[in-house]
């Protein structure tokens, strides 16, 4: 008897204790999705053609972190580094079932954003990232990898020669090359 | 002969790039060219047009994801949760066979009609109202061996018993319970004219070789402090009770006592 009610009680603390702990695991994924989801969404716009192919990646992203939540430390610069490689994954993986689908019609690949009223700074942004996007998907997908890394998570030289398993001057120079043929490109179309 | 130092047009674009970045001004040496100079506009440019998610998008997919993320923490508790009622049935019926077994225990030497106007006396005295004392009732057996002293008890078990130093003035032993060889359940009781009978319970227990897999206590729980040692505090309307561990065994006290009282018992229990 003593030892069931005993059970019953240290059972009662451990819950109590647990639900602080999801607590807090749940304001701190707040917090961190707050940070970091522009980050990934503007990565993948870079990625992808389109706005919808951008938002149903990044809600797959993070319905990916949410799977793997149980390996989650509350260490940020490890949830940035583990975010990071999981969208990566992500585009490739887009990549990969876009090219095994590539004979369905577009309009069955591509749905659209929204039936709602777009925010008009969000549409003109829109037009101008489709139009660097077309230019950018020109350059080799190593520099179309190191200007996303670069601008949609804003990650420095020695960060994307991390993830990328580089040089960090090689990183420097493939960007600069990129960027010079980026805007050439578009400046080209422009004349 | 002085050589002008090299640049590493690289190096310097990427410097000037996180400048950008970082919203500051990028400031390009003099010696840079206008190509570089006109990448470094349009690195800006760039920047201000970052994609960003629509703001529906956004708030939709956190609400989503906070869902997901509650859901799965919350799925033990929402178990928990809609175990509850049967569980809290169980454990009231748990209770309820506790007394029963006890007051068989304190009446054991009494007859059947001096251990029901017991129960009714305990029952009223702990705010249970709605007990009849006209129907007709009888007590369980109990199945638990029960012995008059410690000693004959110590014998069906293989640890030392403990018994408690100091008792609130008034409780006497009733008689000693062993379910098992490695659990014991000393009964004590007073009665008083103006609080009725009142118990106190201690059980100890073996913890050696016991695999722990715990439940819910009704009440309410909290940890304390017991000169040092953690301790279990937990308020019910029917039974208060105070749990703490020493070397490997467990103890816990049952009483309607308060918890001033029942400390200076378990502490009086503990082992020098």
């Amino acid at each position: 008897m003593a030892q069931f009610v005993r059970k019953r009680v240290l059972h009662r603390l451990e819950s109590g204790r647990e639900r602080e702990r999801e607590r807090e695991r749940t304001l701190a994924f707040e917090e961190l999705y707050e940070c970091y989801v522009s980050q990934v969404y503007a990565y993948v716009r870079y990625r992808v053609d389109s706005a919808a192919e951008a938002e149903d990646l990044t809600a797959a992203i993070f319905e990916r972190v949410l799977a793997k939540i149980e390996t989650f430390q509350s260490d940020e610069s490890r949830f940035a580094a583990w975010l990071w490689r999981i969208a990566r994954n992500a585009v490739i993986d887009h990549y990969r079932k876009q090219r095994l689908r590539r004979h369905l019609p577009l309009e069955e690949i591509a749905s659209p954003v929204s039936d709602e009223p777009l925010p008009e700074e969000w549409v003109l942004r829109e037009e101008r990232v489709q139009e660097i996007r077309a230019h950018l998907k020109t350059l080799p997908e190593r520099e179309q990898e190191i200007i996303a890394l670069k601008f949609g998570f804003g990650l420095t030289n020695r960060r994307i020669a991390k993830v990328l398993r580089m040089k960090e001057s090689t990183v420097g120079s493939a960007l600069h090359r990129a960027m010079i043929k980026l805007r050439r490109g578009m400046e080209e179309e422009k004349k | 002969m002085r050589t002008r130092p090299t640049i590493d047009i690289d190096q310097e674009f990427s410097k000037n790039l996180d400048q950008i970045l970082q919203g500051e001004t990028a400031e390009a040496c003099n010696s840079v060219s206008e190509e570089y100079r006109a990448t470094l506009e349009f690195a800006e440019m760039l920047a201000r047009s970052k994609p960003f998610p629509r703001p529906a998008f956004r708030d939709g997919l956190k609400r989503k994801v906070m869902h997901r993320l509650g859901l799965s923490g919350e799925v033990r508790s929402q178990r928990s949760a809609q175990l509850y009622p049967r569980r809290r049935v169980m454990v009231m019926a748990a209770l309820l066979l506790f007394c029963l077994s006890g007051l068989t225990l304190l009446q054991a030497r009494g007859s059947l009609v001096a251990a029901w106007e017991g129960i009714v006396i305990y029952l009223e005295h702990i705010g249970v109202r709605e007990v009849k004392p006209e129907r007709r009732w009888e007590l369980p057996p109990s199945e638990v061996p029960t012995y008059a002293t410690v000693a004959e008890a110590q014998r069906h078990v293989d640890f030392p018993i403990r018994e408690p130093a100091y008792l609130p003035p008034g409780f006497r032993l009733e008689g000693v319970q062993v379910p098992d060889a490695s659990s014991v359940g000393l009964g004590y009781r007073r009665e008083t004219e103006d609080r009725g009978i009142e118990l106190l319970y201690l059980s100890q227990s073996s913890l050696a070789g016991k695999v722990a897999e715990y439940a819910d206590y009704p009440g309410e729980i909290q940890e304390i402090e017991l000169q040092g040692r953690r301790a279990v505090w937990g308020t019910d309307k029917q039974m208060n009770l105070l749990i703490w561990e020493d070397e490997d065994m467990v103890f816990v006290l049952h009483s309607t006592l308060p918890l001033t009282e029942m400390q200076n018992v378990a502490i009086s229990l503990f082992d020098e």
